[in-house]
């Protein structure tokens, strides 16, 4: 059986990967891709919430079917905008994606 | 039938405004047809309304009262109650008809627009507005409606204002946002006060003014209410345009179209002294009297400042707006001196002002339209091409500087009345108003009328039939309350009674 | 009959708005019918009231309501008493006989009838203020007055003297009236109503619900409120400069303002309201003297000025001067009787001098008129028997109230106002009679064709002429030995005696004769028989009275330097305070919000990842806040 602390754990690691991800990668799938491991790492922490926190109750794996819900047409409405600009742009580099400066 | 009737009043142009959304672009004479349509409706209603309402009741009529937001357990154990009700007393009664006059001659006034149909549209959401602010019993309610305005504003002036409008309709929703702060902060006040006397966390005006009326001293402290008071009046001074918060008011008249300034200058302006009456004379009246002698001050202030002011302006429209503000400098000090006739006479004037504001906006809009210009210096002789247009503009000016038989002066007498009784010796310095208003009045109508006409304002056309509407009605409406005052003041006798009643003064 | 007394000011109503509605392009014949038929029926009403006042006496006030205030209500209504009779009665004949001669005055004006609709609403104006039974009705009445002088001064609008003339106009009397707004609404604040009886009878009683002020000194200033608004409209010192400078509307319009409805105003009213002044000693001697001076300072001006309107409208002031000094010295019957007579003299000399405009194409300077005897006679003797009423000479109209008004100055002990008043009455017949040497003897001194043209004008114009010229001679004897001192009896309504009257003294009234001979036979010497050179005096020893008297003393360059350019300095001072400071630092914040943003602006990077950086480090500074606050992890 494992514990707690192994589930929460890999929750951290997958978040932190994530993060580390969408903050420094340069492609613009990759961080979308590493934003879904963040997604994921925090339904992991529902769920072990859900099953062993203080009062267990099915409330945390609904909330993950929402977030899995969200987390798929929040993809395919990103990928639907990086499509759009690269075929503008010519460009999948997230830096050159500046238009929303001063 | 009579169940709806303010309900239809207030949305009618909002409907007006949905109708307009499916109106073809191209189309120039539609959405005004629409709009005329959505704002007379409106107007028999309210016509109706007067002909039905009974001036010697003090209360509310024709309320209409629905649960809107029931939140249990909001505050504490205290549950949220926002309603959605609607009524008519007899201080509401004048607003509701000057709204209803001045919207709809507000869109007869509006001369061929660029992008009519959002023009319109935008008008509509602001008529719909000021009905609501009239014409609300919730305070949630009003501060909706009055939000309301302030959009539509910002556009219809960002728009279709001058060339200073960018800058103008920005400064316009700063301030009369901050206003509304003001006003929130105020309202949410009062309705946790009455709370911990009801037991009921109500935003519903007659609730809140009975709590306060009948609350212990421990309670509600008189400090608590003079808290809530200043941070009230200090929304209603910008609200109201009151030196030294009145610079948006001048820019506002400067910069946007005639209707609108019609708008702004005959109802939405009066926002303020509504609320002052609602709210801090009908709720605060304890507050109002310990800071009467500051609000007769400022209003002193206001009736000399912004005549001396006026005095030296160069364009019409500013000129107007600084009038304005001096007319409504007599408001507070009528409301300050918190008599039957000073209260009388602050809603008389406002009511007046409001309508003399409109014809004096219209007048110079139509003047603008054949001119081209509205310095006052660079007019003259007008009497010659447009005697008619110039006969008006002199029968405008002479009302607004008071002369009797007209709804100017009864307004300006009574709230003298009631100041000199608490005031004596700051009366006496703000009647200084009363000549500088002939002085800055009649240079001006005489500077644009009178003289020799100069050779490019020869030939130019006097009124149109379609000009004839607004300028006879509210002349009629002006002459009617300065010849027969009863018309007005019967309305408001019994509210402001009550009032006064409740001060013991 | 009395009951019907709103009648009167109802006709002109009428007219006003028939000719309203008829529009400015109506007939001129139908326009005159109009108005003089209205202002007849009024005369004629005007006189069964009077014949039914000396009959039965005054009558209570007829009032409605008009708008409760509170528990308070505010009625208008009418009343009639002797002394409103007799205004009626007067407003109504002059203006009969004005609206008549501006048929040939005005003929041809492209707006004839906008002229009679004004002239009308003026006449409806001094009716509604006479039979006005509250001070509130007065006042309103009193405002609408100051409006239509307004308008028909600035009759001629085209003309930039005329608009500037009808500004100073309603300016100058409006000053006045705000002494008049404040007073009636502190009366009524003390007092609880505006009705002249209940007022009255506080005033008695000196019992007033003010706490501020001591009965007795509240009395006094409202008493001197009151009187600054009739010095206002009355164009007493030191607000009397409007008056001279209406000359510049059409020539009835004069006659109307100086003889009947616009000053005569203000002496009315103080006689109206007389128990108030009389409650207070003080006020009375106040108004004495402003009487005083004002009659002796216009008189002064009118001595050197040229133009033939000007010296009437001088003689104007100084003659309400008189009034003035009258009731001051609570002549009150004296007053109220040389309102009267002067009403009629007054209007007939304006009257021919506007025939005398008229005739020789609207000049008004009498520097270039003379022999005009020869052309026009019947002028000519009009204006000779005003010029004689005016100067006070037995048995015309203006001797018989003049000499009761020196009487009672001399009678009330202040020997000052009656010798004032003599100095006046010299000056008076002087300067009248320069007017009428200089016009009507010698020889023509403007342009020959002019006066080849020049020709008596048509009936319209001299029958009201003649007619005032009869008013001018018998009106004085109403009130004279011979007739047992009618007009006293019938102004006291055969109750107590208001103010205080006395018995004539032969010796003074001989003397008032004496003086104004003296004047008249000055002005012969040296305008008709010229052994005394008027200029040689002009420019020798009498220099700088002359220019003083010639500039008016100067008071409308005083006024200009003292108060109107300080009052726009302020103006301007004040817009310079709201641009820059007041806006300014609205602006300020608007700016400084906007520099700001200026240099924070390049935060905003596009790179949506050193957004989540920064927003990375924030999160982690705030838990690490969070739990710094809790205390740790246990």
């Amino acid at each position: 059986m494992l514990s707690v602390e192994q589930f929460l754990t890999l929750g951290a690691i997958l978040f932190c990967i994530g993060l580390f991800g969408a903050l420094t990668k340069r492609n613009i799938i990759i961080v979308l891709v590493s934003i879904e491991l963040m997604l994921n790492a925090v339904n992991i922490n529902l769920l072990t919430f859900a099953r062993f926190g203080l009062m267990p109750s099915i409330n945390g794996q609904i909330f993950t079917l929402f977030t899995m819900t969200i987390a798929a047409a929040e993809l395919a409405v990103g990928l639907a905008v990086l499509i759009s600009l690269y075929r503008n742009r010519n460009t999948s580099d997230v830096r050159d994606q500046d238009l929303m400066k001063w | 039938m009579m169940g709806n009737l303010l309900t239809l009043i207030v949305f009618l142009p909002l409907l007006g405004a949905l109708i307009l959304g499916f109106v073809p672009r191209s189309n120039d004479s539609q959405p005004k047809a629409v709009a005329m349509i959505a704002t007379l409706l409106p107007l028999l209603f309210a016509g109706i309304l007067y002909a039905n309402f009974d001036s010697g009741q003090t209360g509310m009529q024709f309320t209409e009262s629905h649960d809107w937001i029931h939140i249990a357990h909001a505050f504490q154990d205290k549950s949220l109650v926002i309603g959605y009700s609607l009524g008519v007393d007899g201080l509401s009664m004048p607003f509701l008809l000057l709204t209803a006059v001045v919207t709809f001659l507000g869109v007869l006034a509006t001369k061929h627009m660029h992008r009519a149909k959002e023009f319109y549209i935008w008008y509509l959401i602001l008529v719909t507005g000021l009905y609501g602010c009239f014409l609300s019993l919730d305070l949630f309610l009003f501060f909706l409606f009055l939000e309301m305005t302030l959009v539509p504003m910002y556009f219809l002036i960002g728009i279709w204002g001058g060339d200073r409008k960018g800058q103008v309709a920005t400064k316009f929703l700063i301030y009369r946002g901050l206003a509304s702060v003001g006003i929130l902060v105020a309202f949410v006040a009062l309705a946790y006060k009455a709370a911990m006397v009801t037991g009921v966390m109500t935003m519903d005006m007659i609730a809140i003014t009975d709590a306060f009326a009948k609350a212990p001293a421990d309670v509600i402290t008189s400090s608590f209410k003079q808290g809530i008071f200043l941070v009230l009046f200090l929304a209603i001074l910008i609200e109201e345009a009151f030196f030294p918060f009145h610079t948006w008011l001048p820019d506002t008249h400067e910069q946007a179209p005639t209707s609108i300034s019609m708008v702004v200058g005959g109802v939405l302006m009066k926002i303020g002294a509504y609320v002052l009456f609602r709210i801090g004379v009908g709720i605060l009246p304890d507050a109002v009297q310990y800071f009467a002698t500051l609000i007769a001050v400022i209003g002193v202030i206001n009736i000399v400042y912004a005549a001396l002011v006026a005095m030296v302006q160069r364009d019409w429209r500013r000129l107007l707006a600084f009038s304005a503000i001096s007319h409504m400098g007599v408001v507070l000090l009528g409301v300050a001196a918190m008599n039957q006739a000073g209260l009388q006479g602050g809603v008389f004037m406002t009511i007046s002002s409001g309508l003399l504001s409109g014809l004096l906006f219209f007048l110079i809009g139509a003047i603008k339209e054949r001119t081209g210009t509205t310095i006052i210096g660079a007019l003259g002789g007008l009497s010659k091409p447009m005697p008619i247009l110039a006969g008006f503009l002199l029968v405008a000016a002479l009302g607004s500087l008071g002369l009797p038989g007209m709804s100017g002066f009864i307004s300006e007498i009574l709230a003298f009345m009631g100041a000199f009784k608490a005031f004596p010796v700051l009366s006496a310095v703000g009647t200084l108003g009363i000549i500088l208003a002939a002085v800055y009045l009649l240079w001006a109508m005489q500077r644009t009328t009178y003289g020799p006409t100069t050779a490019q304002l020869e030939g130019l056309p006097d009124a149109r039939a379609v000009e004839y509407v607004p300028m006879v009605v509210l002349v009629a409406l002006i002459i009617l309350i300065g010849v027969y005052p009863s018309i007005l003041g019967d309305l408001v006798n019994h509210t402001i009674s009550s009032y006064v009643t409740r001060i013991g003064g | 009959m009395v009951q019907n007394a709103w009648l009167i000011p109802l006709f002109p109503l009428v007219a006003y708005l028939l000719l309203f509605v008829l529009g400015r392009r109506a007939q001129e014949g139908i326009v005159t019918a109009i108005s003089v038929l209205a202002a007849l029926a009024g005369f004629i009403v005007s006189l069964l009231i009077l014949s039914d006042v000396h009959a039965n006496g005054a009558s209570a006030p007829y009032v409605f309501h008009w708008l409760t205030v509170g528990q308070n209500t505010l009625s208008m209504g009418f009343e009639v008493t002797p002394l409103n009779a007799m205004m009626l009665t007067v407003v109504t004949f002059i203006s009969t006989l004005v609206l008549l001669f501006s048929k040939g005055y005005l003929h041809g004006d492209a707006r004839y009838s906008v002229f009679y609709q004004y002239l009308n609403l003026f006449i409806f104006s001094m009716l509604g203020l006479v039979i006005s039974p509250n001070l509130l009705q007065v006042y309103i009445f009193w405002e609408l007055v100051g409006l239509c002088s307004f308008l028909l001064v600035g009759f001629w609008y085209f003309k930039p003297e005329a608009a500037a003339a009808a500004k100073k106009a309603f300016i100058v009397t409006r000053i006045g009236d705000v002494g008049l707004f404040i007073g009636i609404v502190l009366i009524y604040v003390a007092t609880g109503t505006f009705e002249y009886s209940g007022v009255f009878e506080a005033f008695e009683a000196k019992k007033f619900a003010i706490d501020w002020i001591t009965p007795d000194h509240f009395i006094t200033l409202v008493a001197i409120l009151m009187f600054i608004g009739a010095m206002g409209k009355s164009a007493q010192f030191p607000l009397h400069t409007w008056l001279p400078d209406a000359m510049e509307g059409p020539t009835p319009v004069s006659a109307l303002i100086h003889a009947a409805t616009m000053v005569a105003a203000g002496v009315y009213l103080v006689a109206r309201a007389f128990p108030i002044f009389e409650a207070s000693p003080d006020a009375l001697t106040v108004i004495g003297i402003i009487g005083g001076i004002t009659a002796i300072f216009a008189a002064l001006i009118g001595l050197t000025q040229n133009d033939i309107k000007r010296v009437v409208a001088y003689s104007t002031v100084s003659q309400l001067g008189y009034m003035v000094m009258a009731l001051g010295v609570s002549a009150y019957a004296a007053s109220t009787f040389h309102l009267m007579t002067h009403a009629f003299f007054k209007a007939l000399l304006f009257l021919a001098a506007g025939s005398v405009i008229h005739a020789i194409h609207h000049n008004q300077d009498i520097r270039f008129m003379g022999g005009l005897w020869k052309k026009l006679p019947l002028t000519g003797w009009t204006f000779l028997i005003g010029a004689l009423a005016l100067s006070g000479i037995p048995p015309f109209a203006g001797f018989w109230s003049k000499d009761e008004i020196l009487l009672g100055a001399l009678k009330s002990g202040n020997t000052t106002l009656f010798v004032l008043g003599l100095i006046a009455a010299f000056c008076t017949a002087f300067y009248i009679f320069r007017v009428f040497f200089m016009t009507f003897t010698g020889e023509f001194r403007g342009e020959k064709e002019v006066y080849e043209h020049a020709h008596e004008s048509g009936s319209v114009m001299t029958i009201p002429l003649v007619l005032l010229s009869i008013m001018a001679i018998v009106a004085g004897l109403l009130n004279s030995p011979l007739t047992d001192h009618a007009f006293e009896h019938f102004i006291f309504g055969g109750g107590e005696e208001i103010g205080k009257v006395y018995d004539t003294e032969w010796w003074l009234a001989g003397l008032a004769t004496v003086v104004a001979l003296a004047g008249i036979g000055l002005s012969y010497l040296m305008y008709k028989s010229k052994s005394i050179n008027p200029e040689a005096l002009a420019n020798g020893p009498l220099r700088p009275f002359y220019q003083l008297s010639l500039n008016k003393f100067y008071v409308d360059e005083l006024y200009h330097v003292a108060i109107v350019k300080p009052v726009v300095w302020i103006g301007h001072i004040l817009n310079f305070i709201d641009k820059w400071v007041v806006d300014g630092i609205v602006h300020l914040f608007g700016e400084g919000t906007y520099i700001g943003s200026l240099g924070l602006k390049y935060s905003q990077n596009g790179q949506v990842q050193t957004y989540g950086l920064v927003t990375l480090i924030g999160a982690l500074l705030l838990i690490g806040a969070a739990m710094y606050a809790v205390g740790g992890v246990k």
